[in-house]
Formats: C-alpha cells, structure tokens, sequence
C-alpha cells in the first residue's frame, strides 16, 4: 500500500510522526556534529562523526519520503522551519555539557529509536515500512557505541560522576520520547501503520533503561531512574515545545555561509 | 520486496535499448570508489518504456554523502542513450544492499585496490601490490 492510498486523515498522522522521526534524527545528528574534531580520541572523533553522518542520512530518507506530501522540499523541511514546527524530542536538542551527554543521549535516544522504528516495521505502507527496515539494519552499530562507552566511563570516578550527572539530567528530558498524540497512535493502529502499540514499547523501553542505568556503579536505583523518566514532560517536543537550545541551533545554521543561509534554501523560502 | 536478480541475469533478460542503459550505467563509478554502480549491485532495476527510463539504485548506506553525485552522474550516463528521452533515478530502500549484490568483476576491482569484500564464511585475500 503506498502513503496514497491511505485516507487523508490517515496520511496526516503518519507524516506527522515521521516528522517526529526525521527531526529526531536530525537534531541528533548536529549535536553529534558537536564533537566533530573535539572528540576524546581520535577513533571516537570518527566514530561520533560517523554516526552524526548516519543520523542525518536517515533525516533525509525521511524528510523525502514527507516532502513528497508536503509544501517544500527536503533542504526547506530539515533547514527553514521555526523551533515551534519542530517535533524533535526536547532530549536531543539540548547542548552537550561534557562527553558523558552525548553517551547518555545515545543511549537513550538509540533504545527508543529502535522501538519507534519497529512501530512501522511490518506496517501496511511499504514505502514507511522499507524505510524503517533500512535504518533500523543500519542502527545498532549506534547502540553498541552507546554500550560500550557506558562501560568505559563507568570504570573511573570522574566518568561515573559525569555519566551519573548526564543520565540524571537527560532521564526527564528523555520524557517525551514516546508522547505522541493517543488519539492519531489508535488511529494508525487501526489503520495497520502501526504494529505494535507506541505505548506498550514505551514501558517495555521504560523498563529496559531503568534496569540498564540502575546495573551501572552510579548509584541511580530503579525506582529512581523510573521516577525520572515517568514524570509527565516539563515540554513535550512532540507537541512543538522546546527551549531555547534548539532556537540556538537553527539559528547558527542560518549564519553567515551556513546551511540555511546557503543561496538553495534561500531561493526556496522565496 | 524479494531481492533483485543479478545484473548479469537482468541484462540478459533485457530488451536491446534497456542493454544499451546497462550499459551506459556501467560507466558510472561510485565517487568513492574506482568500481562502476553496476559492479557494485547498487543498480536494482533498469526499464525503458516509450522513450521513459526508470532505473532504481540503491545506496549501500542511508548516509551516503555521494548520493546527489550518483542520481547526477546515473542520469546524465542514461540521457546520452539514443532511443533514451526522459530519465528518472529512484532512490529505493529495500531491499537493504549487501556484499552479495558485488559481481565478479566488481570484486575483483575492489582486490585490486586491496579491499577485500566479504564472501560468506571465508575472506578472499585482497591484491597486495
């Protein structure tokens, strides 16, 4: 079944939640970009560049597949819409205090990825469906990355301060990964867009984070960890809040000879 | 979506003017590297219908900065086939590319610039010069 062929209604929802998931990637991919030529190593410079590489390669198979519904292109969708028209997770957009963030964010981000993707795996619409199967082939290098840095960092004090600090801070951000609308998430059940129900992988997630945080030497229990993330989002960037960071970020790519700024898009805005 | 069948075997089945896009696609390297898109199995399907020529590619990754050069490069190759009017690349993503897709002669290309690409269980040793 092509997106065509689905009802209005339908194909709203849809796109709206793949907007979810191109931002996601997006955003993630520029804080990633963060550590380009800072790394802590010169191995991990190419590994986060790479996946910064990775996750805008998967923005764009999505801003594609949306610009094909929608006013603009994929320059216009991923470089020139405001803050308020971003439906980013509020976890992603915010700046990196240390290294330690950018491992907790993977973390976090990859694990919920991978159910979000899975959503859509078998679903009805093959172009959706065949676009999830090839970036979820294309993820878990990202998760392994994750896994093994927590392991790293949490072998001296100072790693296991800052990861602590990082996942303490990153745990209510992390909220809204799963808070999509309940009525357009029954919908694109009923509608076999959706196989597997958001809300049911939100606390198989839930649980899975919880138990993995609580297993490293930070002294983060369970209960705490759940508290954390179970707390309702101080924003909720699937509803188009966010704070000020993500305003930052779209602002210096529309600085001078940057992106945004680069005569394409302008030529698109006009 | 079933896998697409080799290049040799779909150019084989081809009609004359879809040989010549083969052909012509043939021609067209990946940036990165000295092997042609063909060779490479990026190339899933090629017709030609009235004058129209689809030709579907995949990437053999999603973040592929090379992308815009192959779709340029693929269509440019194509548009210089005589009985060829209109060209359009598509972009598809399944099913996902693998090592399999590499035909003989690409592999041989790529030992020869001493990479060595994977063949089931075993390695083939790659061309030391």
């Amino acid at each position: 079944m092509s997106l065509d062929e689905l009802t209005t209604a339908n194909r709203t929802a849809v796109l709206e939640f793949l907007l979810a998931l191109a931002d996601d990637d997006f955003v993630a991919g520029h804080r990633y970009t963060d550590w380009t030529a800072v790394g802590p190593t010169l191995e991990e410079d190419n590994a986060i560049s790479s996946m910064a590489q990775d996750e805008l390669g998967h923005a764009r198979i999505w801003y594609d597949l949306i610009s094909q519904h929608h006013e603009g292109n994929i320059d216009d969708l991923a470089f020139n819409r405001p803050a308020e028209e971003r439906r980013n997770s509020v976890l992603l957009e915010v700046e990196h205090e240390d290294f330690a963030y950018a491992i907790a964010h993977n973390y976090l981000y990859g694990t919920a990825e991978k159910r979000l993707l899975e959503t859509l795996l078998d679903g009805k619409v093959d172009a959706v469906a065949d676009r999830a199967e090839q970036i979820l082939d294309e993820e878990p290098y990202h998760r392994e990355h994750a896994e093994s840095w927590l392991d790293r960092l949490v072998a001296t004090e100072e790693g296991r301060d800052r990861l602590e600090s990082a996942f303490r801070d990153a745990l209510p951000r992390a909220a809204d990964l799963f808070t999509f609308d309940d009525e357009r998430v029954t919908q694109l059940m009923k509608a076999g867009v959706f196989t597997k129900d958001p809300v049911i992988l939100d606390q198989e997630w839930n649980a899975e984070v919880c138990e993995r945080i609580a297993d490293l030497p930070l002294g983060i229990t369970v209960d705490e960890a759940d508290e954390l993330l179970s707390q309702p989002p101080e924003r909720n960037g699937r509803a188009g809040e966010h704070t000020d960071h993500l305003t930052s970020m779209i602002d210096e790519m529309h600085a001078d000879n940057l992106a945004g700024e680069h005569p394409i898009s302008q030529t698109l805005r006009t | 979506m079933s896998a697409p069948k080799d290049p040799a075997t779909q150019i084989a089945a081809a009609d004359p003017v879809e040989q010549a896009v083969w052909k012509a696609l043939r021609t067209v390297e990946d940036p990165e590297l000295p092997v042609s898109i063909v060779d490479l199995g990026l190339v899933y399907a090629v017709s030609v219908e009235d004058g129209e020529a689809v030709i579907d590619i995949i990437l053999t990754y999603s973040g592929c900065p090379a992308c815009d050069l192959i779709v340029m490069d693929a269509e440019k190759a194509v548009q210089a086939v005589s009985e060829v009017e209109t060209v359009t690349v598509d972009i598809v993503h399944s099913p996902p590319w693998s090592f399999e897709r590499v035909t003989d002669r690409g592999r041989h290309r790529l030992n020869q610039h001493g990479l060595t690409v994977p063949d089931g269980e075993a390695l083939r040793d790659p061309e030391c010069h």
